[in-house]
């Protein structure tokens, strides 16, 4: 870990982000004297930061876990040491859930700067958000993550590969850019409103408006999670195992 | 409050006033509207009539019309006054004033403490006058009072020509806008659509209901934007009892608004036919003609001839549905889309959403929610339909939001209300919105009065945010539940009332806590009977009149964010930054 630089940039771009919007946010507000924006409505622009910081962690840290450890040769190395196989992919898991944390430190440090303008709903709705929708959504993409970093032949393969899958899931659940074709082919929409981005979106909708909570969707997501986190142990056991 | 019996009769024989008689005058009471600050009595020609012809409600020349006003007496002691009322009469042609002896009304008044007493007055103008102005003098007269109040009002005549537009036909049906994607709203009058990428052809229909031959002027006139004018028509010898079709000319929409054609959704534009006199040039200010039925020789159903044209863009959705409602008792809302465009509009989704009052979830009710998929070919409208039975009394909204084929950014909204009659009403004594520091509180005197007896009736409070259309992709914060419906909070948040008897009033403090920012509404509502019933917010203005002054029935709250200098943002920032440094620096210390 003392090696890794990643964590620290990626701390930095967050930061860096989130707090540009917390800037205009704060600026906005106290120009618009007359009309305050609304604290909860604020919460939903840094949710959709949230998540491209999550899509953005699962890149860095899940997507090449294995991968970058094979590229670089270390994958051997590693396997070398008394730690099972297992524990060298559960290590990996480790260190993106403690990626996700410090995400959601970050987040709830810019959103406690925008709670002194705008009242503590705002750091509220953020940490609900990381404690549930968010931490669902980043099962399924440590789960996937890391089947697909098992599975791809490079490193740079698994990143294209994940970003190919989440991207298109991101747009189609958590924006309305693909809300007049959906619209048209209502058995394409209800399938696209279980996929993760739309559950999470969903799951954020019922902690800021009272929406029902969509334990369904959650599940399902949670399911392909699970399951494709244990698949990718399955699969780095045999693959490594068949190696050695 | 005492009654004061007054009624007085004025014969009037000049020629151009036909003449002015059986004024009354009955105090009715009520608090003096403590926004006035008025401390001496007062003589008011209340707008509220006059509103929908802008404070220029004309008379009907031959026929008896009843005028108002109102005289106040805002002190603690009763007053002694004497009132003059004289009613002058413009001569036709400009040919000025003329005074009519003797006084109109003139009579003692007693004016009990904190009273307003209405004074009604009935005029009959002849039929060529060019106006009637009617001036009030109030002169103290006893110990308590020997100040002296002034008022006056004046009033169009128009002869008894009954006028209305017919094309574009008004629609029947549709529930008052709100307001419209593209602008426009508030606008209690007809309404009709029209694509807003032609000119559009207005006409109307004009009916003598006097008892002589009348020739005139009509002009049809835009009363918003530019305020475009068509050329005026004259209608010649209009004959007793017949109705004629007038072509009032075309307006081009797009000479109304340069960004028109560049707009979205429906953008509505008032209309109305004005009556000029026979000197009045183009350009000069004329009366708004009035469309009426005579009963007994009196003008009744008096309306100004106006229309609101909804100048459709490419693609719009309107939502068809009563007025009003009633509580517990499903209502039919159509929703009407239509392509005037050029190209198809093919998957466009349109919601509607049924919000309660206020925009705020009710323990009996809440918001509901339909959607529809519209694919139309230029020129084609499409009808989509639901039912719907309100538990919450009060003003809903209709919530309308589409998307059109032009992208996934060109989504609109456009509001329309429904009222459904309640049995309750609320006042909140509130001036203007109460606006609060983050983290402050306020108390507002609440009162509500039952309109009917209640059983196990119960006080609850409901909080929403402000209903509006951003315009944006998101489109309105809808009645919401969870951390939006906690942003502020009401106490108490149930008092049970127990059985309330019809006009039995009960007074609460209601206290209210900020917890983060933005523009709320407070709600007190009964729940009685498994319904819900909110006070019925005060009517809209119409366009460009001014607003009355009545007591809210929901306490807006606006919260004011703290002052937080900006750059403050970026401490996160800083601190990563000086721990990614650290970070660095231990790394090369430590792995070397």
């Amino acid at each position: 870990m003392v090696r890794e630089k990643r964590l620290p940039a990626f701390a930095l771009i967050y930061t860096a982000l989130s707090g540009v919007i917390t800037y205009f946010v704060i600026a906005d507000a106290r120009r618009n004297d007359a009309a305050p924006p609304n604290a909860v409505a604020i919460a939903l622009p840094l949710f959709f930061l949230n998540v491209l910081g999550l899509v953005l962690l699962a890149g860095t840290f899940v997507l090449d876990a294995v991968g970058r450890e094979r590229d670089a040769g270390m994958l051997g190395v590693l396997l070398t040491t008394p730690a099972s196989n297992s524990s060298v992919l559960a290590a990996k898991a480790a260190a993106a859930l403690f990626a996700y944390l410090v995400a959601a430190i970050l987040g709830l440090a810019s959103a406690a700067i925008l709670g002194l303008a705008l009242g503590n709903v705002v750091p509220q709705a953020v940490l609900l958000g990381f404690a549930g929708p968010l931490l669902v959504l980043y099962v399924f993409l440590l789960g996937t993550g890391l089947l697909l970093s098992v599975t791809a032949s490079s490193a740079r393969l698994a990143i294209a590969l994940g970003m190919g899958v989440y991207l298109p899931l991101f747009l189609m659940g958590a924006t309305p850019l693909f809300a007049s074709l959906l619209a048209a082919a209502p058995a394409v929409d209800r399938v696209v409103q279980y996929t993760p981005f739309a559950a999470a979106n969903k799951g954020v909708n019922s902690i800021l408006s009272g929406a029902a909570v969509p334990w369904a969707e959650y599940a399902v997501t949670l399911g392909l999670g699970l399951g494709c986190l244990a698949l990718a142990f399955v699969v780095f056991a045999r693959q490594e195992g068949a190696k050695a | 409050m005492r009654l004061l019996p007054l009624v007085l009769l004025a014969a009037l024989a000049a020629p151009a006033l036909a003449s002015a008689q059986a004024p009354s005058v009955a105090p009715t009471g009520g608090l003096v509207d403590p926004k006035t600050l008025r401390t001496e009595p007062y003589v008011d020609f209340p707008r509220s009539s006059d509103d929908a012809f802008h404070g220029q409600r004309p008379l009907v020349g031959g026929s008896t019309n009843e005028v108002s006003f109102l005289v106040g007496n805002p002190t603690a002691a009763p007053v002694a006054a004497r009132l003059r009322v004289d009613v002058f009469a413009n001569q036709p042609q400009g040919g000025g004033q003329q005074q009519q002896p003797p006084p109109a009304l003139e009579e003692d008044l007693a004016l009990p403490p904190r009273s307003e007493t209405p004074v009604f007055l009935n005029l009959t103008p002849d039929a060529a006058a060019g106006g009637v102005q009617v001036g009030v003098d109030l002169q103290g007269t006893g110990p308590t009072w020997s100040g002296r109040a002034n008022g006056g009002n004046s009033y169009a005549v128009q002869p008894p020509v009954s006028v209305r537009f017919s094309s574009p036909a008004p629609l029947e049906g549709l529930a008052p806008v709100d307001q419209l994607f593209g602008g426009g709203g508030g606008w209690s009058g007809p309404l009709a659509f029209a694509p807003a990428t032609q000119p559009v052809r207005f006409q109307a229909l004009a009916q003598n209901l006097g008892p002589a031959a009348v020739s005139f002027r009509l002009r049809l006139a835009s009363e918003q934007g530019n305020g475009q004018q068509a050329p005026d028509v004259s209608v010649a010898s209009l004959q007793p009892g017949e109705t004629r079709a007038i072509d009032l000319g075309t307006i081009d929409p797009s000479k109304l608004d340069p960004e028109m054609l560049r707009n979205r959704g429906t953008r509505e534009f008032p209309f109305s036919i004005q009556m000029p006199r026979a000197d009045d040039k183009p350009g000069d200010f004329a009366p708004t003609a009035a469309a009426f039925r005579l009963v007994e020789g009196r003008p009744v159903d008096l309306a100004p001839a106006s229309l609101a044209v909804g100048f459709r863009h490419a693609f719009a959705a309107d939502a068809f549905a009563p007025a009003t409602a009633t509580l517990g008792r499903p209502f039919h809302v159509e929703v009407r889309a239509r392509n005037d465009g050029s190209a198809d509009e093919a998957s466009n989704p349109v919601v509607v959403t049924l919000d309660p009052p206020y925009n705020a979830e009710y323990s009996v009710q809440g918001a509901r929610e339909e959607r529809f998929v519209v694919s139309l070919a230029p020129g084609q409208e499409s009808r989509a339909s639901l039912d719907f039975t309100p538990r919450v009394a009060g003003r809903w909204s209709l919530v309308v939001q589409w998307s059109s084929a032009d992208g996934p950014n060109d989504q609109a909204t456009s509001l329309f209300h429904v009222d459904v009659p309640t049995d309750v009403a609320v006042q909140v004594r509130q001036d203007g919105p109460a606006r609060l520091d983050l983290g402050g509180g306020t108390r507002a005197p609440v009162s509500v009065t039952a309109l009917r007896d209640m059983r196990d009736a119960t006080l609850r409070l409901a909080t929403g945010s402000r209903l509006s259309v951003n315009g944006g992709g998101d489109g309105p914060q809808l009645a919401v539940r969870g951390l939006a419906a906690q942003v502020v909070q009401a106490s108490p948040d149930v008092l049970p009332l127990g059985d309330l008897r019809a006009g039995e009033t009960r007074w609460l403090n209601v206290t209210v806590q900020s917890r983060g920012t933005g523009d709320f509404n407070v709600v007190p509502y009964v729940e009685a009977d498994g319904f819900a019933y909110t006070g019925l917010p005060p009517d809209s203005p119409q366009p460009g009149a001014a607003a009355t002054a009545q007591p809210a029935s929901a306490l807006e709250v606006v919260v004011a964010a703290r002052a937080t200098p900006a750059p403050l943002a970026f401490a996160p920032l800083a601190v990563v930054a000086l721990a990614a440094l650290a970070f660095h620096l231990a790394r090369r210390k430590v792995v070397r």
